[in-house]
């Protein structure tokens, strides 16, 4: 036998450790006691038991050198050996196989294709991989995590799990008091407040990438066109126009935020000025504010601003392709519809929305909150009561949602097996779960506020010491999917099937708002109930649960690109007439106070704008739909640029195959090519409507290449 | 095909023409409760037989009963058939789930041949005079 001081010193003299400081050192084992120590608060004496078994075990394999990460695995080996778990999970190391790493960088990545290849993404591609496995190893308990890994809930965005979501901005803060791209002002240059109408949109587009740098969802604009009214005063039309013009093409081009990407972005525009904000006055250029001067006053500016952009929208960009971004949502009024006001913007909107789709339409419901804005992939931010009158004077109406938790709605039918008051038990049992994950987002976002980790969204907004973004005033909001499926598995019936199946989603549904309000009085925070966009859940949900409940599962499509319904939705692909779908969805919206959206799937390629003009009319003052939008696929040839509407597989235009295709996935347009199977399957299986009603499906060879194609990962870099 | 024409088929129990959906507490319902009763009385529309009101937070009323909402006594019914006297709203029961098959989430709301027909704001008396007027 070895003497084991002596080999001790021998190794000490022989090897290096090739450390992550990049340096070579001397081997000591005194290190690797310390560091456990450290990191996971073992008392010294087992903490040096466990560095010599590892000093003799490398002893033992000889090796010339040997690089940290292999000396904590095998630190870690030996505390399993120990039985002492707890620990290495401490002390184990996040990262990627090499082998991921090389094919990340020579291939890209093949669960991610809508983010281009570039550098810039893979590097964000390989912090992804870290802080996402550090959120389920470390910041969440061992239950949310099996929560979310067993597929009862969804916790979204988990590689951005250190960031507060989506944010909806006031432009009229950054108008009065200058602009700081990183929030301080000492990596960047300062700007005053805008004098000229120029600096003042670039400064909009600014402000929401610099957001975008600090979040994970969607940034956004409320009462765009109506805080940059006072800034077009006396100018001709064109002048607008290429103001607006400037403005979209730089947020559909800056290709800056989270790893190489456009910053995800809407505007919220009004076609006249909203009776609350009549008597606010204005932020004039300059930062100037006059008490005589109010927004009432730029009604004229307000529409004709409002009719630039949807011009800008109608051109698209140079070679005719559709803006994507920033998302244009339309303020409506049913009061003002109803008395035929602005009917030529509102005909000039579904003109935009017969040519490319674009425009979301925000329905102000009776029962809805006088400040509603629209975020991200449609979450309705409530901000009255994330504001005070005083931010609706002062210039600081602004809010978001701090994260959002989705409730897989079938598996809880599958567990409940057909018992209605078991149902009820566990669909609270896991809304439970849900707070408790956006609880702790709240004190890990709160915590980073206070480390100035989220530098933007830190700066102090008034002299009372309000921060930008204030953890207790944004929404934390529980989504749900797969209502469609759960209602069949547990009475045997789709949601379309029959008034039975209507009645007894809606009666979940309205359970989750009760629960969503109890959650509210319990925390004093603002709780919602939304319609998840499910992007990737909807697939990723309907995979864990066909592997885990075989044959009971409920799902439309079938094996690897098995989905689940989003949401409340009607199964996408019956062959229902239009307005009973709208309408049954329509009665989900009032109890979804965190945001709904349902959709129209167009199926002609040019549909009439005036049949969209009415369609529009009637949502609105028929349905208590509170935000929706038009659908069109598009179709852009590769070879000579030719746009057209619908799936077509060979360009009308020169005959090339090689198109591309797009479509709205749920919140917003993307190329088809990066969508996940689950998503093609829904985008396959889609009814589509004329606006006469008439209905169809898509063609059979369109059918088969959707077939063919799709990515089977769900990690999607926008995981909405 | 119309999608409206089934819905009513389907959740319509009453088979009831015009539906007024009302809260016991809710600044616009005595306003348009007035105006329903008088414009129904100007066109010979009978209440329980032509038209209903039904109160969406009176599931805790009796059947049965009488009860004085927003000042005016009314005989609480549980269904249109066992309306003894007018006037009456159906209550002792949640009918908010059957309100939001019809689009209703606020009131004062009225549902004419299942379709939403006035929301929010009490129409003028013609308006709504000349929406029932359509019924026949």
């Amino acid at each position: 036998m070895l003497d084991e001081k002596k080999d001790t010193k021998e190794y000490h003299s022989n090897v290096k450790v090739r450390t992550s400081r990049t340096v070579l050192e001397r081997f000591s084992r005194k290190k690797i006691t310390e560091s456990l120590i450290k990191e996971t608060q073992t008392d010294e004496e087992t903490a040096s038991d466990v560095s010599l078994e590892v000093e003799k075990e490398l002893g033992r394999l000889n090796l010339e050198y040997v690089t940290a990460p292999l000396i904590r695995e095998i630190t870690n080996v030996k505390l399993l050996e120990r039985g002492m778990e707890k620990e290495r999970a401490r002390y184990t190391r996040l990262g990627m196989p090499v082998y991921d790493v090389k094919n990340l960088i020579e291939f890209g990545s093949k669960e991610n294709a809508n983010l281009q290849y570039n550098p810039e993404s893979i590097h964000k591609l390989l912090a992804d991989e870290v802080s996402k496995e550090y959120a389920l190893i470390s910041l969440l308990p061992l239950e949310l995590a099996d929560a979310h890994m067993s597929g009862e809930i969804h916790i979204h965005d988990l590689d951005y799990f250190i960031r507060p979501f989506c944010f909806s901005h006031d432009i009229r803060f950054f108008l009065k008091n200058g602009f700081k791209a990183d929030g301080v002002g000492n990596h960047t240059a300062i700007a005053g407040p805008a004098k000229r109408p120029e600096v003042a949109f670039l400064h909009a587009a600014k402000v929401l990438a610099a957001a975008q740098t600090n979040c994970a969802g969607g940034q956004g604009f409320s009462y765009f066109n109506i805080f940059l009214a006072p800034y077009v005063s006396d100018m001709s039309y064109d002048k607008v126009k290429q103001l607006a013009q400037m403005f979209i093409y730089e947020l559909s081009q800056m290709y800056v935020a989270r790893g190489g990407q456009v910053v995800f972005s809407s505007i919220d525009c009004d076609m006249l000025v909203p009776k609350q904000f009549k008597d606010v006055p204005a932020v004039l250029p300059g930062g100037v504010i006059k008490e005589s001067v109010t927004y009432a006053d730029f009604e004229d500016e307000v529409k004709v601003l409002f009719n630039a952009i949807v011009d800008v929208y109608l051109d698209g960009d140079y070679i005719g392709k559709p803006f994507n971004f920033p998302k244009f949502e339309v303020q409506l009024y049913p009061q003002d519809i109803k008395k035929g006001a602005n009917e030529d913007e509102l005909l000039k909107v579904s003109e935009l929305a017969a040519k490319f789709g674009t425009p979301y339409y925000i329905i102000n419901q009776p029962y809805m909150p006088e400040f509603a804005c629209y975020q991200c992939c449609s979450f309705l931010m409530p901000l009255d009561d994330a504001n005070t009158r005083d931010d609706v004077y002062d210039g600081t109406l602004r809010g978001g949602g701090l994260q959002v938790v989705t409730i897989n709605i079938p598996q809880i039918s599958y567990d409940a097996k057909g018992d209605d008051d078991r149902f009820f038990e566990l669909l609270r049992g896991r809304m439970e779960k849900a707070k408790d994950v956006l609880l702790l987002k709240r004190e890990i976002i709160d915590k980073n506020l206070k480390n100035n980790l989220l530098p933007f969204m830190n700066q102090k907004v008034n002299d009372g010491g309000d921060r930008y973004l204030e953890p207790d005033k944004q929404s934390y909001i529980i989504g749900l999917v797969g209502m469609n499926e759960a209602v069949k598995a547990h009475t045997g019936e789709e949601l379309h099937e029959s008034d039975n199946a209507w009645r007894f989603a809606l009666k979940i549904m309205k359970k989750m708002k009760d629960i969503v309000a109890e959650f509210r009085e319990e925390t004093g925070l603002n709780f919602a109930l939304a319609r998840t966009p499910a992007e990737s859940c909807a697939y990723r949900l309907a995979q864990i649960d066909l592997k885990r409940y075989g044959k009971r599962v409920v799902v439309n499509g079938d094996g690897d690109s098995a989905y689940y319904t989003n949401s409340f939705h009607v199964n996408p692909s019956v062959d229902v007439p239009l307005w009973r779908r709208l309408t049954i969805e329509g009665a989900f919206h009032p109890l979804t106070d965190g945001g709904a959206m349902s959709h129209v799937y167009l199926g002609e390629s040019n549909p009439s704008p005036e049949g969209i003009h009415e369609l529009t009319k009637k949502i609105a003052l028929k349905t208590a739909i509170q935000y929706y939008a038009f659908t069109k696929d598009m179709s852009v040839c590769s070879d000579c640029n030719f746009t057209t509407g619908g799936l077509v597989d060979k360009c009308p235009n020169c005959g090339s195959e090689k198109i591309d295709w797009w479509s709205r996935i749920t919140g917003y347009y993307q190329n088809v090519s990066g969508w996940n199977k689950g998503k093609l399957a829904e985008l396959r299986d889609r009814r589509r409507y004329g606006t006469t009603g008439i209905s169809r499906e898509l063609p059979t060879e369109v059918k088969k290449k959707l077939n063919k194609e799709g990515i089977n990962g769900w990690n999607s870099d926008l995981d909405f | 095909m119309d999608g409206t024409a089934i819905l009513i088929s389907e959740i319509e129990k009453l088979k009831m023409k015009i539906t007024l959906f009302t809260a016991t507490k809710c600044p616009n319902c005595p306003k348009f409760r007035k105006l329903l009763r008088e414009v129904a009385q100007e066109l010979g529309l009978k209440e329980g037989k032509d038209f209903i009101e039904k109160l969406i937070d009176g599931d805790k009323l009796t059947p049965g009963s009488k009860v004085k909402i927003e000042g005016e006594e009314f005989y609480i019914a549980d269904s249109a058939e066992n309306i003894k006297e007018t006037p009456a709203a159906i209550g002792g029961q949640d009918f908010t789930i059957e309100a939001l098959q019809y689009q209703v989430a606020s009131t004062p709301a009225l549902v004419v041949n299942g379709e939403l027909a006035f929301i929010g704001d009490v129409p003028s008396k013609d308006e709504l005079i000349e929406k029932l007027k359509s019924i026949r």
